[in-house]
């Protein structure tokens, strides 16, 4: 490792391509060393994990320290966001140019750093700035952190790395929603960076003392800043599609249409100038093309991330129609974390057991999922209380694990090992690509769903039934309470709509698994 | 005596320790010595093809033998040599030992909770339960020679006279000095003696030098014969095991698997053919 491959031109007219290849090599330490710098790339991939999910849940607070407009509050999750994508997308090339361990810890003090000026900063411009700076240098700290996990286990752990992976990842996403929810709701204000900054802190100096391997950075390679710059460009517009098109009534609104403008050119360019134009490209997009496997995983972990919107509807139907706080929504949510730990071990041990195809286990986590999302549709009603989620959340927790699990083989494990970095990187950012599309296209949907069962049970609101009669003569003629019954009972049944519609979306996860190439499991070699 | 060892490579501090032994007793028996590394099949068990995962353990199980063969050249063993093992860790060792005709196993041994142990299945008590070739376990670095001075906890039963009979062997064939020991059974005093009596009888024959040791029932039975391995300076222990399974093995417990995890110095251990 620690060299840099050419890949093969896909036309004589295309120039050879240098491709930076970090250092994979495995490395485990022995005793308490070891045991140190697994834990310090598990916190650091749980601080990824959680980082975004804390300031948006601490986004109104943010908005009123910074004395933002809404619509200027909206760009710090934008700015975070389109530094953060492309900098995970850049993450496996910093490795190679700087190497993982400095990597990392610049990385985390940087994140550490920029979140403790965020927590003193109210100047909105400088505040959107370091936003950019925090998304910039916390998108550094997936793959290194992963990789530094992998290549950190001993041989005989090697074969739980893709569950414990999956798992921590997907404990982690779901962890910053409640942690989030927390931290903004005891603390508020700007409090909500200084979690991160210490964790990040601790965990750079952990690393900085524990991890021993030697550095082999590659100073030859040259950035690539014009790609590096389309895919900010690209990520930012899409993300600023996904916050503002349903709050600003999508094209009615000419920021909107200058953002998909922008989107709609800027995506191929990027694509395009890493394909066919630059000599030292930062993402190798035709291993999609090579891998059929990261493709289809990838393709399946957009999917995921689309069904993770449902974390999103079902806190607001919790908050809404229910009156949970933010830590009280939160504290549901984690509930199906506890399903996560038995959903991923059983997927494992299902696959490599060979009692199942690694297809047939997909399937029927899609099948548990889907059942548990049109459970918490069917519920979802003005009168439910926290209880009868609890039960669902765990079914749902079960089988979304199971679904989840085989993805860490198909995204990242198919890979061979020098690109082992990228599929990470892959794995990491199909995820929030499927949530970016679900959350601009769901909220849609959520609004005008919302809106059509206000008209219908509007329309059924009349003096002729004996119950509405009585209702307005008891309040002397005033029906505002009237009127917001109704709109909050059309906004939980938005809700439910919504979750049943990602029943029937994650449904499509199944004719795309059949796409993965998976080979006949064959019986152990015989050494004898 | 052994003409080949095996010694099982995983990367671990006591699989170090074991290759260190493997080394001293091949260069003094003139041993060829194979050390293999097994990679679990299910890195690939998920019919993905080649995993990074595999390559990875691949990676990882070729620096081992390196390590190991290199430090075998070093210690003076001219014939070495190390294979990767794609099977499950049991079953790929047992295999190879079988096709190497090898005379011993050795194999490090990983720290475990005691309460868990009887629980969890360690690969010491998976080798065994697969073969009968004798395995050599190793907790801590040997102290300088590991067969001037053996300790052989005996009983009066013909299990243990299996455990007898082999130490006799391995002591003939290195010229160590015997030590068996025994703790007084509670109902018959005279037990003990007579099964002393026995061994120091049957080592005479071989023309193998043996003292022996009858303790009083105090302590447990293997913090007694730990103790005195310790107190007597010697350097391994030869036991026989019955390897009990299941229910019996969680009643009865296993004196072996005890002396196993809490000894100092490399355990030899005999496992009885199983009833045909």
């Amino acid at each position: 490792m620690g060299v840099t491959a050419t890949a093969q031109p896909a036309t004589a007219t295309v120039p050879a391509q240098r491709l930076a290849v970090p250092d994979v090599t495995p490395r485990p330490q022995p005793g308490l060393r070891g045991v140190a710098i697994v834990v310090s790339a598990v916190l650091s991939i749980l601080v990824d994990q959680t980082a975004s999910s804390i300031v948006s849940t601490g986004l109104p607070y943010l908005q009123s320290v910074t004395a933002a407009s809404p619509d200027e509050a909206s760009w710090f999750i934008t700015a975070f966001n389109a530094a953060y994508y492309a900098f995970v997308l850049l993450s496996p090339w910093m490795m190679a140019r700087v190497g993982r361990k400095r990597l990392l810890i610049a990385a985390l003090l940087g994140f550490s750093t920029t979140s403790l000026l965020l927590a003193i900063t109210s100047d909105y411009h400088l505040f959107l700035v370091l936003r950019f700076v925090q998304g910039a240098f916390i998108g550094c700290v997936f793959v290194p952190a992963a990789l530094l996990f992998f290549t950190s286990l001993p041989l005989r752990a090697l074969k739980y790395a893709p569950p414990a992976f999956v798992l921590v990842s997907l404990s982690g996403s779901t962890l910053g929603t409640v942690i989030g929810g927390y931290v903004a709701d005891a603390y508020g204000g700007s409090a909500v960076f200084i979690p991160g900054a210490l964790a990040t802190l601790a965990t750079a100096a952990v690393i900085g003392l524990a991890v021993n391997a030697p550095d082999r950075p590659q100073p030859d390679l040259r950035f690539d800043a014009p790609g590096v710059a389309l895919s900010i460009i690209s990520f930012g517009a899409l993300q600023f599609l996904a916050n503002e098109g349903e709050r600003r009534n999508w094209f009615d609104d000419p920021t909107i249409v200058l953002g998909a403008l922008v989107f709609a050119v800027a995506l191929p360019c990027f694509v395009a100038y890493e394909l066919f134009v630059t000599r030292e490209p930062h993402v190798d997009f035709r291993m999609f093309a090579a891998h059929r496997n990261l493709a289809v995983g990838a393709a399946i972990n957009s999917a995921i991330g689309a069904v993770g919107y449902s974390v999103t509807i079902f806190v607001g139907y919790l908050q809404a129609s229910v009156g949970a706080t933010p830590t009280d929504a939160g504290a549901l949510v984690l509930v199906r974390v506890v399903t996560y730990a038995v959903g991923v071990p059983t997927a494992f041990f299902l696959i490599t057991a060979r009692r199942f195809d690694i297809r047939a286990v997909v399937v029927i986590g899609v099948l548990g999922t889907a059942l548990g999302l049109g459970a918490f549709a069917r519920t979802m009603t003005t009168t439910a209380d926290f209880s009868a989620f609890v039960g669902i959340s765990l079914f749902f927790g079960l089988f979304f694990g199971m679904m989840n699990q085989p993805m860490g083989a198909l995204v990242i494990g198919s890979m061979p090992l020098p690109l082992l970095a990228a599929g990470v990187s892959i794995y990491k950012l199909s995820s929030p690509i499927g949530s970016m599309l679900a959350t601009g296209g769901m909220q849609a949907v959520l609004d005008h769903r919302a809106a059509t069962f206000r008209s219908a049970i509007a329309g059924n609101l009349s003096l002729g039934h004996a119950a509405i009669d009585r209702y307005v003569q008891m309040h002397h003629g005033n029906a505002g309470g009237l009127a917001a019954l109704a709109a909050q009972q059309a906004q939980t049944l938005a809700y439910a709509w919504v979750m049943l519609l990602l029943a029937f979306i994650v449904l499509a996860v199944v004719p795309i698994v059949f796409l993965a190439k998976v080979q006949k499991p064959a019986a152990p070699p015989a050494n004898v | 005596m052994f003409e080949r060892i095996v010694a099982i490579v995983d990367g671990t501090a006591t699989s170090q320790y074991a290759i260190g032994a493997s080394i001293t007793v091949a260069r003094e028996d003139a041993d060829e010595l194979a050390f293999c590394v097994t990679i679990d099949p299910a890195l690939n068990a998920d019919g993905l093809g080649g995993s990074c995962f595999a390559a990875m353990a691949e990676q990882l199980g070729r620096g081992f033998l390196d390590d190991a063969l290199a430090r075998a050249q070093a210690g003076g063993v001219s014939r070495a040599s190390g294979k990767i093992l794609q099977d499950e860790p049991a079953r790929g060792v047992v295999a190879f030992a079988r096709e190497q005709r090898a005379g011993l196993i050795m194999l490090g041994l990983e720290p475990r909770i005691g309460i868990l142990r009887p629980f969890i299945r360690s690969l010491v008590g998976e080798v065994l339960r697969e073969t009968t070739i004798p395995l050599c376990v190793v907790r801590r670095p040997a102290r300088g020679k590991l067969n001037r001075r053996i300790l052989v906890p005996i009983v009066d039963d013909e299990l243990s006279h299996l455990g007898v009979t082999y130490a006799i062997a391995l002591a003939r064939g290195f010229r160590s000095a015997l030590i068996f020991c025994c703790i007084e059974p509670d109902r018959d005093r005279s037990e003990g003696r007579a099964a002393l009596d026995r061994a120091q009888a049957d080592a005479a024959a071989a023309g193998v030098p043996s003292t022996e040791l009858l303790l009083p029932r105090t302590t447990a039975i293997s913090d007694a014969i730990v103790h005195n391995a310790d107190v007597h300076d010697c350097d391994s222990i030869v036991m026989a095991t019955h390897m009990r399974e299941g229910i019996p093995r969680l009643v009865e417990g296993s004196v072996t698997a005890a002396v196993v995890y809490s000894s100092d110095v490399p355990v030899v251990i005999v496992r009885a053919p199983h009833p045909a």
